[in-house]
């Protein structure tokens, strides 16, 4: 036993100090940028489309912290004198928190020249302080050899799913996904309600409930739902669907609701105390309509840029901007944690 | 005589057949992955559609699963290696020793293997904004000492507990010295123990999601965390294939320490 | 013995275990994050919030429950296999040991994937009873308590088998043998001289177990329904999802005393100096 004990030891303390002297190292010349990327295909396209152009243009290399919002910004919000992020990936009310401790910096057309091609509602919602470059819609996937009619709006959707219409093979998401409470406002809105009577979504709801196979908290468990065919129906981002009927899943369809969609966006943010000159630079180059069309050709989440093209193949999916909503971000985060207690005393029983 | 064998022997039967059916349930999952990671398809569905290795290539090529294999096994075996050098003698005092606190000691040891890990993460992350470090990967090693040294005071302590303290003082009085005596007699009956200890912190590190996921930066990424990061959003066969590989770097120091254990302990 | 020895896990368990719970429960106290613990006023405000909730005492008592079960079944299953690894001389041990730790190294993600598809509505074993004509429909197998006790005994098996291994095979072979020359029938010399010698053990994989299961988050996630939350989701749901860190602190909290009282009991009843004196 102890030969393991010495052996691991002697190794552990080798690569240890192999380790430290490298990133001693890389410090040291700063010629490095530090960002975020969720993983996965994400990841892989800041590292081949966006991260290139990138050096290209400013001969910095571009670091990838790959993971999420919530720990992206427990890391900025617990080192506020020195971030170890210089730009930000977050999501829509985590952005919020940072603007509000005044850990994020604004972003002007004159920093961020490709700003005068993005519509205001991509980066006023943080009042400049974060821009979205992409943006998924949210509609209802179907096996279409089982649904011979899609619903047309959210309003019928609910109703014929409340019915039993669908089977117990409706799929919608847990209050354990970020995105859920405004899911919830935008049905209840649909429905005549706003984010002050939420009544008319948690009564639809409750009708869907009996007949909803799995509320799923990732989106990932949405998707093998999908796949192994155990849900029919049920609500989902454009781009997701998108990619596994290209992927071969024939019975696959997707469509967009009436009145309009709910918009998932991934705002931007430069962080304040970083190499902030390069980080304007960075989110520039998000928004670039060259590396924005190879990064929708990758993961058919929509770009902002009114100057991307989109392929003849693919245009008709494509929401218009002006299609998407989404709620007051304020007003959401303050009712967020009724949204919550609600949907556990009346969803989960 | 023979009557009472021949029983002995039919409920050794039983129990083979049964440790056979558990072997057949533990291992199950282990197969699905198997061989969904040899899946051609571009999502993960059973059963599989076709055979290729293209995931296993996409991993090697995926320089973010690369560098997080090598970093999680820097950070499993230092943290190992830190757990035994803490925990071991710890034990000792802890299972032989009489002194005020004692209890509250190893209470306080093992109440920490109670905590939810995904809170410990975040609470670490903020341990080390007030204490001014900079994430790195020492600062992961320390985490995973801090989980996985309970493990190896808890085994120890459990071995040390049914093993009569009447051996060490047998050496003792032979004119062992107390070092001596623990080097030759305390140390190899501690053996299965330590091994059991060592096996649960170099696991509890390699497999550990939420300890690393607050403190990840570009270059201390481990294996779960990338894993992690990249089943949130993708659900294609690649994160099968890198299971198998974990599964592989993890029997391989398995088996390694078994050997071990049981060439320095037993004879 | 030198008590120095016990100096280094102190610092450890003091700067690694102890400060960052007490920033925690300060965060729960309404304290700032990255500033010292309770350097700001003290409010239970979060305490208060969170016990009027009846969904808390729900997911409170529904925890507890499936813990100590996923302990009990646990203990059931793994005592007959620690047996068998601990006085088998067969050339299998080896392979048995091994594959007794793939369900940790497997991953979580992964292993639930593979419950997934044997219990699914579409899986293995509903495809098998459908085409045996043993029902008409998909029996639901998942989503529900029993799917979220099978994941956790799963994960937590090499958990439970080590520490009653580890235990087995340290006691003295020769008080069994003297048991059985003195007459006794194996199954009495198993109850009456192995068993109790190794409650320790059981209580140890017990006590590891069920913490484990009060702390586990994918499982009740993936293999859960709506009905079956556990405290680690709710708390991940008011860090993430509601950004409220002081709540999520606060039910954190409610977990780690739960914990320290579990562990208060059983340090009483399987003290390691009673067995030394």
């Amino acid at each position: 036993m102890n030969s393991i004990s010495r052996r691991a030891f002697v190794g552990g303390v080798a690569g240890a100090t192999f380790l430290s002297g490298r990133s001693s190292l890389v410090f040291a010349q700063e010629k490095t940028i530090t960002v975020t990327s969720l993983g996965g295909r994400w990841e892989q396209s800041i590292r081949t489309h966006f991260a290139p152009l990138f050096k290209k243009r400013t001969g910095v290399d571009v670091k990838v912290v790959s993971g999420g919002p919530a720990q992206w910004t427990a890391q900025i919000e617990s080192q506020p004198s020195k971030p170890p992020l210089d730009a930000v990936d977050n999501s829509e009310l985590l952005a919020l928190s940072l603007i509000d401790k005044g850990l994020v910096l604004k972003l002007t057309p004159e920093l961020v020249p490709n700003l005068r091609d993005v519509p205001a509602q991509f980066y006023e919602p943080w009042d400049s302080f974060g821009v979205s470059y992409q943006y998924g819609a949210s509609g209802i996937f179907y096996d279409k050899t089982k649904i011979k009619q899609a619903p047309q709006s959210w309003p019928e959707f609910l109703e014929r799913a409340g019915k039993g219409e669908f089977g117990r093979n409706v799929t919608l998401p847990d209050i354990s996904y970020p995105w859920t409470p405004e899911l919830v406002w935008h049905l209840a809105a649909s429905l005549g309600g706003s984010l002050d009577n939420l009544e008319p979504a948690f009564n639809a709801l409750k009708r869907v409930r009996p007949y909803v196979t799995k509320f799923w908290g990732t989106a990932i468990e949405a998707e093998r739902l999908i796949l192994s065919r155990e849900a029919e129906i049920g609500w989902l981002w454009d781009g997701r669907v998108y990619a596994m009927m290209d992927a071969g899943a024939r019975y696959l369809d997707f469509t967009r609701l009436k009145p309009n969609s709910l918009f998932s966006l991934v705002p931007a943010q430069v962080v304040k105390g970083s190499n902030s000159k390069l980080a304007y630079e960075w989110i520039n180059t998000l928004l670039d309509p060259e590396p924005l069309l190879e990064y929708y050709k990758m993961i058919q989440y929509t770009p902002v840029n009114r100057k991307v093209v989109f392929p003849q193949a693919t245009a008709a999916r494509v929401m218009p901007a002006s299609e998407g909503t989404i709620p007051s971000l304020r007003d959401l985060a303050r009712v967020t944690p009724s949204i919550i207690a609600r949907w556990n005393a009346e969803i989960r029983i | 005589m023979s009557e009472s064998s021949g029983k002995s022997r039919w409920g050794e039967r039983v129990l083979n057949g049964y440790v056979f059916l558990m072997t057949l349930v533990l291992a199950f999952p282990l197969l699905v992955v198997g061989l969904i990671s040899f899946d051609t398809a571009e999502y993960i569905n059973f059963p599989p559609s076709g055979f290729s290795l293209k995931w296993y290539r996409s991993v090697v090529e995926n320089p973010t699963f690369m560098l997080s294999l090598g970093n999680s096994l820097i950070v499993a075996l230092a943290s190992t290696a830190c757990a035994l050098l803490i925990g071991v003698p710890a034990s000792l005092v802890i299972a032989r020793g009489r002194f005020p606190g004692r209890d509250l000691l190893y209470a306080l040891c093992l109440s920490s293997l109670t905590v939810p890990w995904i809170v410990y993460g975040v609470s670490l992350l903020f341990l080390w904004a007030v204490l001014g470090f900079n994430l790195s990967i020492m600062t992961l090693i320390f985490g995973h000492t801090v989980i996985g040294t309970p493990y190896v005071l808890r085994t120890s302590v459990a071995v040390l507990a049914d093993m009569p303290p009447v051996y060490e003082h047998a050496a003792r009085s032979l004119g062992a010295s107390p070092l001596r005596a623990f080097w030759t007699v305390t140390l190899p009956l501690m053996a299965v123990g330590i091994r059991a200890g060592a096996a649960f912190a170099f696991i509890v590190s390699i497999v550990n999601i939420p300890i690393s996921l607050f403190v990840t930066t570009a270059e201390n990424i481990t294996m779960p965390v990338a894993v992690f990061n990249y089943m949130q959003y993708n659900f294609d066969p690649s994160v099968a294939a890198f299971s198998i590989i974990q599964m592989i770097i993890i029997a391989f120091f398995i088996v390694f320490a078994v050997r071990a254990a049981r060439s320095g302990g037993v004879s | 013995m030198n008590t120095m020895l016990a100096a280094p896990i102190t610092t450890l368990m003091v700067i690694g275990y102890v400060l960052p719970s007490l920033l925690m429960l300060s965060i729960s106290l309404g304290g700032a994050i990255g500033s010292w613990p309770f350097a700001a006023t003290l409010s239970f405000g979060k305490y208060i919030e969170v016990f009027s909730s009846s969904y808390t005492w729900r997911v409170l008592v529904f925890t507890l429950i499936v813990s100590v079960a996923v302990a009990v079944v646990n203990a059931l299953l793994a005592y007959p296999m620690a047996l068998y690894l601990a006085r088998s001389r067969s050339k299998w041990t080896g392979t048995v040991f091994l594959i007794a730790f793939t369900p940790l190294a497997v991953g979580m993600n992964m292993m639930t994937m593979g419950w997934l598809i044997m219990l699914g509505k579409n899986g293995v074993i509903n495809y098998a009873l459908q085409a045996l004509s043993l029902t008409s429909g998909p029996v639901p197998l998942v989503y529900g308590l029993i799917a979220v006790v099978i994941g956790l005994a799963h994960i937590s098996f090499t958990f439970m088998l080590l520490p009653i291994e580890s235990v087995l095979r340290s006691i003295d072979p020769a008080i069994e043998r003297a048991s059985r020359s003195l007459g006794a029938p194996p199954w009495r010399t198993f109850l009456t001289i192995t068993l109790p010698l190794s409650f320790e053990g059981v209580a140890a994989g017990m006590l590891i177990v069920f913490m484990q299961s009060c702390g586990a988050f994918v499982i009740p996630l993936l293999l859960g329904g709506s009905s079956t939350v556990m405290l680690p989701v709710a708390i991940w749901e008011q860090m993430t999802v509601a950004n409220d860190r002081a709540a999520g602190a606060a039910l954190a909290t409610v977990l780690a005393v739960i914990a320290l009282f579990i562990l208060a009991i059983q340090l009483r009843y399987f003290n390691p100096r009673r067995s030394t004196q």
